[in-house]
């Protein structure tokens, strides 16, 4: 198989993903492959190995046995390579409290460029990331976390990059800004950038996602089709397993 | 876009940062408000030097002058004076009438540092007294320098400037770790070693520029006694003092840096970067004083003062024999003038006797202040803080080694002035010679005697500079423990 076919099919591929911390192992052979320009959720409780496939992906952590590819690239054996072709939102987007918005979407984009971005365009970004333009040269101390998490996005955006990993987005966020990020999601999803979303919010992943899957002890339990369920039977599914999982009594 | 390798964006970024950070405009008004502080007490002290020392010239021109008229007048029109007064006496012209204090000019730099003048004063009498009598002089400066002590540029640089610096650089890159910006940071891309130098370089140049402004400005405000406008040493001075000062900061930035790459919060990495300035400027300072006293005690002043008292007591009790038996050792000497009685001839003679009865106690004290000497250039080696201490004082010509350089003319001077004004108090003949005095001309210490000092000094602290750097960079490789996930 060609790269350019293979780049078609899974631009992100974790094949036996295996990583232990000490007692812990947190990744049981996972895997997992997400088709271009589609959006994956992966749901799981507290310690199931969702911020560990993440960090894995961006080359943070390396894993003890497995492969993940990312656009074609082996983490492992490229991390940089590789974290050149993703954008990440984490849980908590951090930015500099005495910069404005767009002083920090410059500063963040420029991090990784090498020629300087026209402002039309970086502004441009933080439109489409939903921040309102009286907010842009606000400086970022007086931002809520939706603020914030619009010029995240806005970053994410600026960098072009074809996948994008998302640490618990919806985390902490009003049901308004919750929608608004949903919203954008699905904007960047219809550009052809390909997701992936560690959460626990089954409702949003629902919302945004066009495949579920459900990890709990580092193993992929099961991968749900979100059109084809309904979110109380979503919700029953995902207790089931973990519960299974964990050895709870339901 | 690059800028020297950086990046310009993290360069525009951080000075966006430190221009709106109250913490950096403090630091900034600190440093400048104890920079021109030291400044004016360096400038103000050269100035009382410089005035002190061009009124000593004039002083001891006019007494030599007025002595050369008193002894023409007296030769002519005769009168009554007393021979402990007369300018025809030449051991009273040789050791009071015609004292010559010998000045070791400044090099324009010293107002950045005032070094130690109580142990290396600018200045020294020479006469037909003894060296050691000499030696025991005071210092010509103005009382209020002692209790000010000795608050120079110097001092800031290497006490205030790296507590400075290392408050500016104790939250970087620990901040964005405890925020858990570090992994954004490096997926951005760009490289963590990067990105961490150009947040560290911008903070290093706020310290490093206000100072070095102020080495600049220095010798230009420092008054020249001959109105020359500084020459070439003045210029290498200058640039080694800026070296001086560039590289021992560069070793606290490169100690931050390396401390920064540490899985650390903030308040762990302030108490670290503390630490460190304690043990560097004070902790190592203070014990390798303490260890140099052990392995080499000050040679004891006391001992040698009742070494000397008793020598002398011993050759005044013989008297006159001491000069016959000096002048059977020197039969060129004994003129049909000379006197056994004659108070000034022994005068000299035990002076010279009582000299080389100390000359063994004298080497010994010598040796034992070399061999402290050369253990103490090995202990400095432990401190960039001690080597820079050094170096600003070496380039700066306050120095020891350009203190030793002038000790060494004087000794000779002295030796001169001695052998010009024995024969003459010898033989007891009446003196005119005024005019034929030996003068002092100061001869400037080469700069090829300067330069391998300093660069040995600056190398010092680079190796220090390089192995935190390549620490840093080490740990800069292994991203996971920098980010602190692994």
């Amino acid at each position: 198989m060609g790269e350019s076919e293979y780049l078609n099919e899974s631009v992100l591929e974790l094949i036996g993903l295996r990583k232990r911390f000490g007692d812990h192992q947190a990744l049981e052979g996972l895997d997992l492959k997400v088709p271009a320009g589609s959006c994956y959720a992966l749901l799981g409780p507290n310690g199931a190995g969702k911020t560990t496939t993440l960090n894995i992906l961006l080359g943070f952590i390396e894993a003890d046995a497995g492969t993940a590819r990312v656009d074609g690239v082996d983490v492992q054996a490229n991390p940089a390579k590789a974290r050149t072709r993703i954008a990440y939102i984490p849980e908590q987007v951090q930015l500099y409290p005495r910069l404005s918005g767009f002083e920090n979407l410059e500063y963040f984009h420029g991090l990784g460029s090498s020629e300087a971005e026209p402002a039309a365009r970086l502004r441009d970004c933080l439109n489409q990331a939903g921040l309102a333009e009286g907010d842009c040269d606000r400086r970022v101390a007086g931002y809520s976390k939706g603020m914030r998490q619009k010029v995240g996005i806005a970053i994410a955006l600026a960098r072009r990059a074809p996948v994008m990993l998302l640490d618990e987005p919806t985390s902490g966020l009003d049901p308004q800004a919750a929608w608004e990020l949903n919203n954008s999601l699905r904007s960047l999803a219809k550009q052809g950038v390909t997701m992936l979303m560690a959460t626990h919010d089954l409702f949003r992943a629902r919302e945004v996602a066009s495949r579920i899957g459900i990890l709990v002890n580092g193993c992929l339990q099961q991968e749900i089709d979100p059109a084809e369920v309904a979110g109380p039977e979503l919700e029953a599914r995902y207790l089931q397993e973990v519960q299974q999982a964990l050895g709870v009594q339901a | 876009m690059k800028v020297l390798g950086l990046n310009r964006t993290v360069l525009l970024g951080e000075w966006r940062l430190l221009s709106r950070d109250p913490a950096a405009w403090v630091a900034l008004l600190v440093l400048t408000a104890a920079l021109l502080g030291a400044l004016v007490q360096g400038l103000s002290r050269e100035q009382a030097v410089a005035a002190s020392l061009a009124r000593w010239a004039d002083t001891d021109a006019a007494h030599m002058e007025a002595a050369a008229d008193l002894a023409r007048r007296l030769e002519r029109d005769g009168g009554d004076i007393s021979s402990f007064r007369d300018p025809r006496n030449a051991d009273v012209v040789g050791r009071r009438l015609g004292v010559q204090h010998l000045a070791l000019p400044s090099t324009r730099l010293g107002a950045l540092a005032v070094g130690q003048t109580d142990l290396h004063p600018a200045w020294h009498p020479v006469s037909l007294e003894s060296r050691d009598r000499l030696l025991a002089e005071g210092e010509l400066t103005h009382p209020r320098r002692l209790a000010v002590g000795p608050f120079d540029v110097s001092f800031v640089v290497v006490f205030i400037a790296p507590l400075l610096l290392l408050g500016l650089l104790a939250s970087v890159p620990a901040r964005e770790r405890e925020a858990g910006m570090l992994p954004w940071v490096v997926m951005q891309g760009g490289g963590f070693g990067s990105w961490l130098l150009g947040r560290v370089l911008p903070r290093s140049l706020l310290v490093l520029v206000p100072i070095l402004i102020v080495g600049v400005l220095a010798p230009l405000l420092q008054a020249s006694p001959d109105g020359v406008a500084g020459d070439g040493q003045t210029l290498v001075r200058g640039l080694i003092w800026c070296a001086q000062v560039t590289v021992y900061l560069a070793f606290w930035a490169a100690l931050a840096l390396w401390v920064g790459t540490l899985p650390l919060d903030g308040a762990r990495s302030a108490l670290a970067l503390a630490f460190a300035w304690l043990l560097f400027v004070v902790l190592i300072p203070s014990v390798s004083q303490v260890a140099l006293d052990l392995a080499h005690p000050q040679p004891s002043r006391m001992a040698y003062v009742d070494a000397m008292r008793a020598a002398t007591d011993v050759a005044r009790a013989e008297g006159s024999e001491t000069l016959a038996r000096y002048l059977e050792d020197h039969p060129e000497l004994a003129g049909e003038t000379v006197d056994l009685d004659d108070f000034f001839a022994q005068r000299l003679l035990v002076q010279e006797r009582v000299e080389d009865e100390l000359a063994p106690l004298s080497a010994a004290f010598e040796a034992q202040r070399a061999a402290r000497a050369g253990q103490a250039a090995w202990l400095r080696l432990a401190s960039p803080a001690l080597l820079a201490m050094d170096g600003l004082a070496d380039a700066a010509g306050t120095g020891e080694p350009r203190h030793r350089h002038f000790m060494d003319q004087v000794h000779g001077f002295h030796e001169q002035w001695h052998a010009f004004f024995a024969p003459r108090v010898l033989s007891g003949e009446r003196f005119f010679d005024h005019e034929g005095v030996p003068g002092f001309i100061y001869e400037k210490e080469p700069l090829s005697r300067l330069l391998p000092r300093s660069m040995l000094l600056l190398a010092s602290t680079s190796v220090f500079v390089l192995i935190l750097g390549w620490l840093a960079l080490r740990r800069c490789r292994s991203l996971p423990k920098v980010i602190g996930n692994g």
